[in-house]
């Protein structure tokens, strides 16, 4: 059963692998976020296929797929949309417009560029899946995940993500540069007459859900679980490595995680690799750096690093 | 067998192989301090039992800490994190957990033996001071000597002295077959007289001391150490010789009178007069 299930994720895989040369561990955690029914930040360099790679997956997976470009003047309504003054049968009325926001995968490209009030019109649709337009509440359509990018150089202009916005995301996936080999790759398959393979729809939203529920089962050991919650209650007493500790959302995230890369591997159990291997992602942008650590020119993954070993 | 029944058999079986073996340890604690305790003359079979005791709770207090499944599956890398898993989600049902209980049942039949847990080498060693111990308290206690601290002394000493003279004697063959005895002889003086030291006669150069002394151990020595005289002979008394005290070399200090009380008598005053003339008249007869 569980080697079906890795089946899925190969396929998909080799799907986004098509448009895609690399970023194995980028589409794999971003496979984790959708069976976490968790949204992700990927942070990483220009260029370095984090749009193509999430406009791709949702090619692969039969989800409806927008994209907002955030800009310093984006406005709160161009993400979730607005009441225009609609005429029917002679009458005017207002009718609500749905904005981009209305969709299964959301690509929230370059969040940092947009202002915090645009980028907290994001909030609500990311942890309760409903937006609030004037006196009404409208649920968005399950499922639901935003897939936000962002830079980590040319800060100039840019709004860096309050906490309580950063949290809200499960995982802030690093994409890393290519090898020699894979760049070869890609400069041949772009530069070349070649035409691209078209990735095919390998998940629905049926087959998407009962994965999803399938990890919330995912069986793990207790004193695996209870290492995850050490992991993150570490980050909060260790001053000399961390000024500010992550939250027990955390502790949920690294556990769910856990059990979605399990599932991914095609594993029936979460084991101690699952959770070494997810506690990075979920905690880089929970915690923030003591100037000890800093000045030491520790990363937020050396010392979170530390805390596991 | 349910995985309930496979986990419960896999439990007991490595607490009885820690129970083995904690007896083990304590039992050869047991012996060691027994003989100890023994050969300095302490209660030893209270003092060695407290020991044993202790050390076998001891054992068992540390040794059960550790969940038995994780010493299982440090045994058995194959179902490592996959039993405990098992046994924190066993009330669950669904398609991932029946799928990994087969899994697991399937490795623990096809890997996991309770024996290997035994580690022979270790049993043996154990049983082997267990032996040896008792051997060697039933020696003690039966007041057996096999080989004392004196004889090994006496013996270690007659085997250098018997080595000693040998390479003496092997050396001093070799040394005359080549140049003779009287050569020999004059090295050694040469030698002695040059170094300064030697027995006997060093003005002469001679080391080996006198010659008559040396002879003297090829014939037989009579020696008669004079016994001590404790009898008195009557013959020898003499009449005390007359000692005048009166002399000059007293000192004034050390003559002196001192009244004798311990004679003098409670007389009433007129009776005294009556005793003095008995006393008069006594003389006068």
């Amino acid at each position: 059963m569980a080697r079906t299930h890795k089946d899925i994720f190969d396929q998909i895989t080799k799907e986004v692998q098509k448009v895609v040369v690399g970023q194995d561990e980028m589409i794999q955690q971003i496979l984790i976020s959708l069976l976490c029914d968790g949204n992700a930040l990927l942070e990483g360099y220009p260029g370095l296929a984090k749009t193509l790679t999430v406009n791709t997956l949702a090619k692969v997976i039969d989800l409806k797929f927008s994209r907002i470009q955030n800009t310093p003047d984006l406005m709160p309504s161009d993400v979730t949309g607005t009441y225009i003054i609609s005429e029917e049968k002679g009458r005017r009325e207002f009718k609500f417009q749905p904005g981009p926001i209305f969709a299964n995968m959301v690509l929230a490209d370059e969040i940092n560029r947009a202002t915090p009030k645009s980028q907290s019109a994001f909030l609500e649709a990311m942890q309760e899946k409903q937006v609030t337009v004037g006196n009404h509440t409208y649920k968005l359509d399950e499922p639901f995940f935003v897939l936000a990018t962002q830079n980590p150089i040319d800060q100039e202009g840019t709004y860096p993500l309050p906490e309580a916005q950063s949290d809200r995301f499960l995982l802030k996936i690093k994409t890393e540069y290519p090898t020699e080999e894979e760049e070869h790759e890609i400069v041949k398959r772009f530069t070349e007459n070649v035409k691209l393979a078209e990735p095919r729809k390998v998940l629905d939203k049926a087959k998407l859900k009962h994965l999803q529920e399938l990890t919330k089962v995912m069986p793990i050991a207790n004193d695996l679980r209870k290492a995850a919650i050490k992991i993150v209650i570490a980050t909060r007493n260790n001053p000399k490595l961390f000024m500010y500790g992550a939250s027990p959302r955390a502790s949920m995230g690294i556990i769910l995680a856990a059990k979605a890369r399990a599932l991914i591997n095609g594993k029936n159990h979460v084991s101690s690799d699952d959770i070494r291997a997810i506690a990075a992602p979920v905690l880089r942008h929970r915690v923030i750096l003591s100037f000890e650590a800093e000045r030491e020119g520790l990363t937020v993954d050396d010392a979170i690093k530390k805390i596991i070993r | 067998m349910g995985m309930l029944d496979i986990i419960k058999e896999i439990r007991n079986g490595v607490y009885k192989t820690l129970i083995i073996k904690a007896i083990l340890n304590a039992a050869a604690i047991y012996l060691v301090s027994y003989f100890i305790f023994m050969l300095v003359m302490l209660p030893a079979v209270y003092i060695s039992s407290f020991f044993a005791v202790s050390y076998f709770i001891y054992e068992i207090i540390v040794s059960t800490k550790k969940d038995p499944l994780l010493i299982v599956e440090e045994k058995y890398p194959e179902i490592n994190e996959e039993l405990r898993t098992v046994k924190d989600n066993l009330g669950k049902n669904n398609e991932l957990m029946e799928e990994l209980k087969k899994e697991v049942t399937s490795k623990v039949k096809k890997h996991v033996d309770i024996g290997d847990f035994l580690d022979f080498r270790k049993i043996t060693s154990r049983v082997l001071i267990l032996f040896f111990m008792s051997f060697l308290i039933i020696l003690l206690a039966l007041n057996i000597r096999l080989l004392g601290v004196d004889d090994i002394v006496d013996l270690s000493k007659d085997f250098m002295m018997d080595l000693g003279s040998k390479i003496v004697k092997d050396a001093d063959e070799k040394i005359q077959v080549v140049l003779g005895d009287s050569e020999l002889k004059n090295r050694f003086k040469k030698l002695a007289t040059t170094v300064g030291v030697g027995g006997g006669d060093t003005e002469s150069g001679e080391i080996f001391g006198e010659s008559e002394i040396v002879n003297l151990g090829d014939n037989k020595v009579n020696i008669q150490i004079k016994p001590t005289e404790y009898e008195l002979s009557i013959e020898d008394y003499q009449k005390p010789e007359q000692q005048n005290f009166i002399s000059k070399s007293f000192k004034e200090d050390d003559v002196f009178l001192e009244k004798g009380y311990a004679l003098e008598e409670n007389i009433p005053l007129e009776k005294q007069d009556i005793v003095k003339r008995y006393f008069q008249e006594l003389a006068k007869s």
